[in-house]
């Protein structure tokens, strides 16, 4: 007897482990039922307050003597306003909610874009609390604004070379964004943990001090104005790459991910300064 | 009530034989306590396994999904290790392949720039033959390749007007230069690789390009004294630069294969050779004056 009672105590446990599973498993299929419930009676007490108000003056003296037949007039009613009350809450719910950006105009479209590039170039170009941080920095980036400002720094120094314009930009757009790739390259090979595009799009949104300077130095043609504006561009770029790029990789290797950065950004200033 | 009955009638004849009581009553509390003890720890285990199964999984999804969110710098690095393992010639594309080539410091690749300026030491070769890189070449080379170009275009530029003629920038300096310094660098030690393999003395390619890279850093302080407007000035300074860079290619490759045969003298001469001529062509090229 003893040892029957044995053997049937531990099976309690797991019995009951199960039962309280299934116990659960009950509860969270309740409330779905539950929920449905409740989603029923705001529309049949929609659809009674029209049928009250409409029929209101008319069945008051005929409601009382028969009950029967108000009741089914209510029934016969309330399916015609149902539909109505349903269509409006379920887009007004979540079907219609999403903005449908394929029929906006083009020009939302570019705006929306500019505003974005506007935004990342503020974040990387001008003074901000997350320069250390370039997943804060420039959590949205893009491929456009790099690409944008490494083909007008090109076209740039193409308009204001005399001779050998297609060289001059084959040779600027050549260093510029293979100067950016092998930069990103250096990075990791140095065992910096940056990610690839972000590095490609931030090296190019520091130019941009470089696209102002060569912008000045086309339409200023004074060997020594050049000098000036082409240094401070050049100073404000090394500035706005510097804390990207030195805290990608170990402190031991700083000045190896950064001196290749400041070399891209000289000989971009030397060819600014020199083309004429 | 029954078992009570049940006990009073058990009484009876354990009272004529004392001694199968008292056996009988201590295997059933045994038997008890065990059935307690192997009750409690299977369920105890049961659910530890049960619950210390499901956090890894869920760890393991949030690192896959953080690896993706991460982008293509997480992939890469997976991609490195996969192709690392696979082996193949896929390997050749990935990042992860030549980063032994850039493990180095800032301060070991000044050490490395300091040696390649002191060329009769000889010691470079043992220093670099651990771990050679690849970041004091090809960084060396880039900016020799701008900083000739540049040299070159301003001192054409100040002669030019010194002379009151109109002066226009070339473009081509800057692809001429880089076709010549990364030819140099790339193919002049394979080829030293091919006869010295040839030879029976073979040497790491990455070592010879190690060699030759940092050999080319005396021809940076070289071009910036260039910009003295005196050609004998800049015929010393090309003839200083070409020695030391020769000699250093030279003493250290002399050191490796010194004992191979009896031909590393013609090897060692047309090393040193070659590196002059290096060293003429860029004066012939960059510094002299086209007026």
């Amino acid at each position: 007897m003893s040892h029957n009672h044995g053997d049937t105590i531990p099976l309690h446990p797991s019995s009951a482990q199960s039962d309280m599973d299934e116990i659960e498993s009950l509860i969270h299929a309740a409330p779905s039922p539950a929920t449905v419930l409740p989603a029923r009676p705001p529309s049949p007490t929609r659809a009674s307050i029209p049928v009250s108000s409409s029929p209101a003056p008319s069945p008051v003296p005929t409601k009382p003597p028969f009950p029967a037949a108000s009741i089914p007039i209510s029934v016969s009613v309330s399916p015609v306003p149902v539909p109505a009350s349903v269509s409006v809450p379920i887009g007004a719910d979540g079907f219609g909610s999403p903005p449908n950006t394929l029929t906006e105009p083009v020009w939302d479209t570019i705006k929306r874009d500019l505003a974005r590039i506007v935004s990342n170039l503020k974040l990387v170009v001008f003074p901000n609390p997350y320069r250390e941080d370039p997943g804060k920095a420039l959590r949205d980036w893009d491929l456009w604004g790099p690409f944008f400002f490494i083909v007008f720094l090109g076209l740039t120094l193409s308009w204001s070379a005399s001779v050998k314009k297609s060289e001059v930009f084959a040779v600027a757009f050549a260093v510029l964004a293979a100067g950016a790739i092998i930069l990103t390259l250096n990075v990791l090979l140095l065992g910096g943990h940056i990610i690839f595009f972000q590095s490609l799009s931030l090296l190019g949104y520091c130019l941009f001090p470089l696209d102002v300077g060569a912008l000045v130095c086309m339409l200023k043609d004074n060997v020594i104005l050049k000098i000036v504006v082409v240094t401070i561009t050049l100073a404000w770029s090394s500035w706005a790459a510097y804390p990207f790029m030195s805290a990608a990789v170990n402190p031991r290797r700083k000045a190896l991910a950064l001196y290749p950065v400041f070399l891209m950004y000289i000989s971009v200033g030397f060819l600014i300064i020199a083309i004429d | 009530m029954m078992s009570g009955g049940g006990y009073s009638a058990l009484d009876d004849p354990k009272a004529s034989g004392s001694v199968p009581a008292a056996t009988g009553t201590d295997p059933q509390a045994i038997r008890f306590a065990d059935s307690n003890l192997q009750t409690f720890p299977p369920s105890e285990a049961r659910g530890k396994i049960a619950g210390a199964y499901r956090p890894p999984t869920d760890a393991d999804d949030t690192f896959s999904s953080k690896g993706g969110g991460a982008g293509s710098g997480g992939r890469g690095g997976s991609a490195g290790s996969d192709d690392a393992a696979q082996g193949g010639w896929f390997r050749m594309f990935s990042v992860a392949a030549y980063k032994p080539y850039f493990d180095v410091d800032t301060s070991d690749v000044v050490e490395r720039i300091w040696e390649s300026v002191f060329p009769f030491r000889g010691t470079f070769t043992e220093k670099t033959s651990e771990n050679p890189d690849l970041y004091g070449p090809f960084w060396t080379c880039t900016t020799l390749i701008f900083v000739a170009a540049s040299i070159a275009t301003f001192v054409t530029y100040l002669s030019h007007k010194w002379h009151k003629k109109e002066w226009n920038y070339d473009i081509n300096l800057v692809t001429w230069s880089a076709g010549l310094f990364y030819g140099y660098v790339t193919f002049v030690p394979l080829l030293l690789y091919v006869i010295l393999k040839y030879l029976s003395a073979p040497a790491g390619l990455v070592q010879l390009w190690c060699l030759y890279g940092y050999s080319l850093f005396i021809f940076i302080p070289a071009s910036l004294l260039s910009i003295v407007p005196i050609e004998i000035f800049r015929w010393v300074i090309a003839g200083v630069a070409g020695f030391m860079s020769a000699t250093f290619v030279a003493v250290n490759l002399r050191a490796h294969i010194v004992n191979s045969g009896e031909r590393w003298f013609l090897i060692v001469a047309g090393i040193f050779l070659l590196q002059l001529g290096l060293a003429v062509l860029l004066k012939l090229y960059f510094f002299t004056i086209t007026v």
